[in-house]
């Protein structure tokens, strides 16, 4: 199990309660998983305060055991229990009864056939293997992922496409101006409100230009 | 039998042809991209992409300082359709393709950017037309607008 599934930066607490209960300590084959939480830990010191936090809850528990029961609790208890499970169980009426036997005996011939029949997968384990999906437990192919070239980026906020790791921007590279001669205005229409007129400046690179109140 | 090969060969160029000619009527798409760019006149940074734009406004307008890339989009066209373009603050700039590469290998574009009336021309490919609009954002940055098409003939 990958304790880092969801946010290699977060940290499972159920395993961090585990290696605070000592669950990790003294098992060879959770060596490599102890070592993961100590290095963790060292790069997380904000994470001793919770692991300080469920080592003083264990120890509180450990200290306030529970108060010892009077002679025949517990027996009272377990026969209370086998009495109302027996209640439930047993129907009261002849019908009911009818009904519950056969179901029982239905079950007990479906589990028979399936004790006595070869499971498909036991005799053949490549079929198995082969109907498994890509990614899961029995198969180890990777997930495919788009090349360059495949992926065409339509659409993207400035920030996005740093996080892009393929696909064609809209965009790549420094923009290439249009140099002079290259656009020809043909027709400008002014804006509703006021009339105002966008300048074409062709002096050096093309440009449309629409001045504010406040410029020159 | 041979009379029946040399039908069945003429049918089925003669249903090649039909197809090719159905894809040789349909207009060719052209790709705008317009690139939303705003600049502000405090001080930061330039985006790296912006460099050269960012010099050629500059020395219109030397108080905008910094030039940030907002958001790019890429559209593809037949001539005569009419395409909307988010910006910012909802804001959107029209763009109709007129025509794609004529003769001097131009394509002609309509487009509309906010407040402002339509403004036609005609531009090679592959390069940016700068826009500078009137619009400021609410932190009173200005909205520019880079604007390219492709293909052109022997792209």
């Amino acid at each position: 199990m990958n304790w880092f599934r969801r946010n290699p930066r977060e940290f499972d607490r159920e395993l961090l309660a585990a290696y605070a209960d000592g669950e990790l300590e003294g098992r060879e084959e959770l060596a490599q998983l102890r070592l993961q939480v100590e290095t963790w830990l060292e790069t997380h010191p904000e994470a001793h305060r919770e692991l300080h936090e469920y080592r003083s809850l264990r120890e509180l528990l450990e200290a306030t055991p529970p108060p010892d029961q009077e002679e025949g609790v517990w027996e009272e208890m377990a026969h209370r229990l086998r009495v109302t499970r027996f209640r439930t169980e047993v129907p009261n009426r002849p019908n009911q009864r009818w009904f519950v036997a056969g179901l029982a005996g239905a079950v007990a011939a479906g589990l028979a056939w399936a004790m006595f029949s070869v499971p498909a997968h036991l005799e053949n384990p490549q079929a198995k293997m082969t109907n498994a999906r890509p990614g899961s437990a029995n198969n180890l192919e990777p997930f495919p992922v788009a090349g360059v070239g495949e992926v065409e980026i339509l659409s993207v906020s400035g920030d996005s496409a740093l996080a892009l790791v393929v696909g064609e921007l809209p965009l790549h590279g420094p923009m290439k101006l249009a140099g002079p001669g290259e656009v020809t205005v043909t027709s400008v229409q002014p804006a509703a409100h006021d009339n105002m007129l966008p300048v074409f400046r062709a002096d050096g690179n093309p440009m449309i230009w629409s001045r504010l109140d406040s410029e020159p | 039998m041979f009379s029946f090969l040399w039908q069945a060969a003429g049918l089925g160029a003669l249903f090649l042809g039909m197809c090719g000619g159905q894809n040789a009527g349909q207009p060719e798409k052209v790709k705008v991209t317009v690139v939303v760019i705003l600049a502000s006149e405090s001080d930061g940074p330039v985006d790296a992409q912006l460099k050269d734009i960012a010099g050629e406004i500059r020395r219109i307008n030397p108080n905008l300082k910094s030039f940030k890339l907002a958001s790019m989009i890429k559209k593809s066209l037949v001539p005569e359709e009419k395409a909307t373009f988010a910006l910012v603050e909802n804001k959107s700039v029209q763009v109709i393709v007129k025509h794609g590469a004529d003769k001097d290998n131009k394509v002609s574009l309509a487009i509309t950017p906010p407040e402002q009336g339509e403004i036609v021309y005609r531009t090679v490919c592959g390069k940016f037309l700068p826009i500078v609009t009137r619009y400021q954002t609410k932190g009173r940055e200005r909205l520019i607008l880079a604007v390219q098409v492709q293909p052109c003939n022997a792209d």
